[in-house]
């Protein structure tokens, strides 16, 4: 992946599905011809099946553009199920879709591997559906390769009585997921239990709301991992959790509007830490300020935990900061972890005695695309996630309460 | 996950945010002294192995290094020469900008003079400044990067000055060594009990970089995360199996040390044995590093002791000649740098070696290992028996070559499966072909640095990849003997052409059994 994409005029339309495999082929012999100067082998892995349910053409678009991504190091044959007609699509895809007899689209996509010596390449099959479930479950099961995993990724809202996303939902060993996207968000939580139903169920799911905030729970989690900083965890006085509000219409002038409901990442970090450090929450109030005070206890002791919306330049929902505030009056800590921008945090202690000076760590802006490659590579349950989900669903209860 | 925080010994409790991260356990804050810090296995793997930590975010935020050695740098001339180090011999990080910036802070270098004690002392004074700088807890990693003569008297002189074990028992202290452990099994006995005698067994790392090969880990999840495989390997199914660990290159500057230790000493004793003892040892009850190196030299005190009478049986020594590697003349060994002209140390060795155990029982293990061989390729092969019943006919029947289950450990790691299959055709006509998994080809990242994780290993307290005292010792039971018989028979080291597989009698070893070696 650190050699990058490479970008060779592959894309077909495929008028006839059963010969989709020899139209891959032919394209597979022009990347080869096109790729004569590479100095590098070339090699068509497939090694997993992601099927995108796409709803709409910006989705199947997004969708496109995110595998490719992604292909650098997972390469695998995508299906993109674009349900919407050709009436809804934008037009480079509506133009291909309402061409004489398109079945599919097929796109390859290579990648350099970080080693640099290895060009490895995915496939891309966009098929010109319309909404049916007998056409769906017909065309992609026959496509799927044989014996690797089947990930299904929904980039929005979990459809619900939609026959198409069931039959597809059913082949699934992985499902892939984005809470951030979801328009109900509480509605939306309930929903996502139902992809890992009972204890030992194959099928798992991954958030990609969740993956996000990894990087925020990895500093977090450094503040306390010498273990003379650990009794601050036991002596929690105050959380502050800010994100950026939404900026499309504003009623309130640092925050944008106010939300219903905290966004998703800031709302999962609060309920893991409540988690990890024994809080329970008590009480939820929602404040004329846009801010969300969740009143927990830990140990009889009661702890607030702020989020609040921020007018800072980030993208919406994005966390802008986490501060925790802990031990007693002659022991008092604060171990802060900031955004500064998209590419740069900082992290601050501030404690009795000599405390290390803040800071400034480069961190990686984060697409989509990465966080699914980071899922998928995880591709395992995550019980930690399932607690916290529990977690923000009670929160969210307590406010729609 | 609420029940599992215990607010009474936070401190002694895994850090209760790291449940469910990639990384569930840290790196405690540490100071990492490097002895011999301006020397060539620093500047060439140590510093750069941490530098990548360090880019990784695996480094904890309170960390500093400490170089010791006998340059008198100032902390910036130090930092400088890493970077430099960096530039050459790890091009692809850049040594530069806010990541190099950040991770410079982090080094500093104490001179050692020819007072020893007075360098000692200084090194504690420096030590205990990085420390409060940095609020490093205490906790010290000293890595050794110093000749193994020098071993002993470097740990007596951290015990002198104190530093060998936190006086509060709250800090952890660890001492890294690298290999020869020790030249025979005596010295290697001493050097045990010298370092015993200052640290506990638990605080002393002994490094083989091998160990923290990727694929060498991937042995093990190959043999106990399949299940079409562990049953096959045992003496009903397996023929034998080959260990090759092969060089293209000569002794290039290292003339010296290998003119007084040979292959055998240098790469079977360490390598070939620890391949061996992952390949052929039973499942550990847990990965928990004791229980993997329980099994693991449980291994190695299966293995038959060759008798010395019987060396000339079962082993091969070579020394390559002068002669022309792919078009370019090399020199023979004797004219290499540092070597003595009549040297009969040998750069080849070849061994067949019996376990006495019930999955292993007449299965013989074959080693190989030699300099300027045709390739820098190191395998391991399991080869099976050949099918019992014959449905072909004879003819059909020349054709089946028994299955081969090979890891490919290095450059190509992978692991292939030769099969037989039918050609297409109207008649009966039966290949042999190959079922390949490449690394490289599904997964795009590539694999850690051996010293990265085995750095990373030590810092955060695992031992499974390091050995331990009892595995070096029952190496040495093997090795010894094998030398001893050597000097009783006088037995040459063959000579043997650059780019080749070795000596001829290499081959005559196998012909006696029936077998061959593998064309690699």
């Amino acid at each position: 992946m650190n050699g990058g994409l490479i970008t060779v005029p592959t894309t077909e339309i495929v008028s006839d599905l059963r010969k989709i495999d020899d139209q891959l082929t032919e394209l597979y012999k022009r990347v080869a011809g096109a790729a004569t100067n590479w100095t590098m082998p070339i090699v068509r892995a497939l090694l997993l099946n992601l099927i995108v349910y796409a709803r709409s053409a910006e989705e199947a678009e997004e969708a496109a553009a995110n595998i490719s991504e992604i292909s650098g190091t997972h390469p695998c044959r995508a299906i993109i199920v674009d349900v919407t007609t050709p009436q809804q699509s934008s037009a480079v895809q509506s133009s291909k879709k309402q061409q004489e007899g398109c079945a599919g689209i097929i796109t390859t996509v290579c990648g350099i591997t970080s080693r640099g010596d290895r060009t490895l390449c995915g496939e891309i099959i966009t098929l010109c559906l319309t909404p049916r479930a007998d056409q769906v479950i017909g065309s992609v099961t026959p496509l799927l390769i044989g014996d690797v995993p089947v990930v299904l990724w929904i980039p929005g809202d979990i459809p619900q009585d939609d026959p198409d996303f069931e039959s597809l939902f059913l082949m699934a060993d992985h499902v892939l997921l984005d809470s951030r996207q979801f328009a109900d968000l509480p509605a939306g939580l309930n929903l996502i239990p139902r992809f890992c139903p009972h204890e030992g169920a194959e099928c798992t799911s991954a958030d990609l709301s969740w993956a996000s905030i990894q990087t925020w729970r990895e500093l977090v989690a450094q503040h306390f991992d010498p273990p003379s900083m650990r009794h601050y965890l036991a002596k929690l006085q105050r959380v502050d959790v800010t994100f950026a509000g939404s900026r499309d219409v504003g009623s309130h002038p640092e925050a944008g509007v106010l939300h219903k409901y905290p966004p998703s990442a800031p709302l999962f970090l609060a309920c893991w830490f409540m988690l990890c450090t024994g809080l329970q929450p008590r009480k939820v109030e929602h404040s004329d300020q846009g801010q969300f005070i969740i009143h927990a206890e830990q140990e009889g002791r009661s702890v607030e935990i702020r989020l609040s919306p921020t007018g800072r330049e980030l993208p919406e929902g994005r966390i802008g900061a986490f501060v925790v505030r802990g031990g007693d009056t002659s022991d008092t800590a604060t171990f802060i972890v900031k955004s500064v921008s998209m590419t740069e945090m900082v992290v601050t202690e501030e404690c009795p005695g000599v405390c290390l000076p803040p800071q400034v760590l480069d961190v990686v802006p984060e697409s989509d695309a990465a966080l699914a490659a980071r899922a998928l590579d995880a591709n395992r349950r995550d019980v930690v996630y399932e607690d916290v989900l529990k977690m923000a669903s009670q929160v969210l209860k307590e406010i729609r309460s | 996950m609420v029940e599992d925080l215990q607010f009474t010994n936070l401190e002694s409790s895994p850090n209760p945010l790291r449940r469910g991260l990639p990384r569930e356990k840290a790196v405690m804050p540490c100071v990492f002294v490097v002895f011999g810090g301006t020397g060539d296995l620093a500047h060439r793997k140590l510093l750069p192995a941490l530098y990548h930590l360090y880019r990784g975010g695996l480094l904890p935020r309170k960390f500093a290094i400490l170089s010791y050695a006998s340059g008198d740098l100032t902390d910036d001339q130090y930092r400088e020469s890493i970077q430099e180090s960096i530039q050459n011999f790890a091009p692809s990080m850049s040594a530069e900008g806010n990541k190099w910036e950040g991770f410079a802070q982090l080094l500093h270098h104490c001179r050692r003079t020819s007072d020893v004690a007075e360098s000692m002392q200084r090194l504690k004074k420096r030590l205990a400044e990085i420390d409060s700088s940095v609020r490093a807890e205490g906790n010290y990693l000293f890595y050794l990067a110093v000749p193994p003569s020098a071993f002993a008297a470097t740990a007596k002189g951290l015990h002198d000055v104190g530093l060998a074990q936190d006086p509060e028992g709250r800090a952890w202290r660890r001492l890294i060594i690298e290999k020869p452990f020790g030249t025979d099994l005596q010295s290697a006995r001493n050097l045990n009990r010298e370092l015993q005698s200052i640290f506990r067994e638990e605080q002393i790392y002994r490094i083989d970089h091998y160990w923290g090969k990727e694929t060498v880990q991937n042995i093990l999840v190959f043999r106990f995360a399949n299940e079409f495989v562990e049953p096959l390997l045992n003496s009903t199914y397996v023929d034998h199996i080959q260990i090759t660990v092969a060089e293209n290159i000569g002794v290039e500057q290292r003339g010296k040390f290998y003119d007084v230790t040979g292959a055998l000493r240098d790469m079977v004793q360490n390598h070939l044995l620890q391949v061996t003892a992952l390949v052929c040892m039973e499942p550990p009850p847990s990965l928990d590093p004791e229980a993997v190196r329980d099994e693991k030299t449980k291994l190695l005190r299966s293995i038959r002791r060759i008798q010395p009478e019987d060396v000339t049986e079962v082993t091969v020594r070579g020394q390559y000649a002068p002669g022309v590697f792919l078009g370019e003349r090399v020199k023979g060994y004797r004219e290499e740098d540092d070597v003595a002209p009549d040297s009969d140390v040998e750069t080849y060795v070849a061994l067949k070696l019996n376990i006495d155990n019930r999955r292993w029982h007449g299965v013989p293990i074959y080693l190989r290992t030699g300099k300027r061989l045709a390739k820098r390729v190191s395998e391991v092969a399991v080869r099976l028996r050949n099918v019992p019943q014959m449905l072909f006919d004879d003819a059909q029947a020349s054709e089946i070559q028994p299955n081969v289950i090979s890891l490919q450990i290095q450059p190509d790691e992978g692991i292939s499966v030769r099969f037989q299959a039918k050609v297409p055709g109207l008649t009966l006509n039966i290949r042999p072909v190959r079922m390949d998994f490449k690394y490289g080809a599904a997964f795009a990242p590539s694999a850690p640095e051996a010293y990265e994780r085995l750095l990373l290993d030590a810092m955060l307290g695992d031992t499974s990849l390091y050995a331990r005292d009892g595995f070096v010792e029952a190496a040495w039971e093997l090795v010894d003997p094998i030398i001893e018989g050597w000097q009783l028979t006088k037995m040459p080291a063959h000579s043997y052409l650059p780019g080749s597989w070795g000596p001829k009698e290499a081959d005559d070893m196998m012909a006696r059994d029936g077998r061959r070696w593998r064309r690699l």
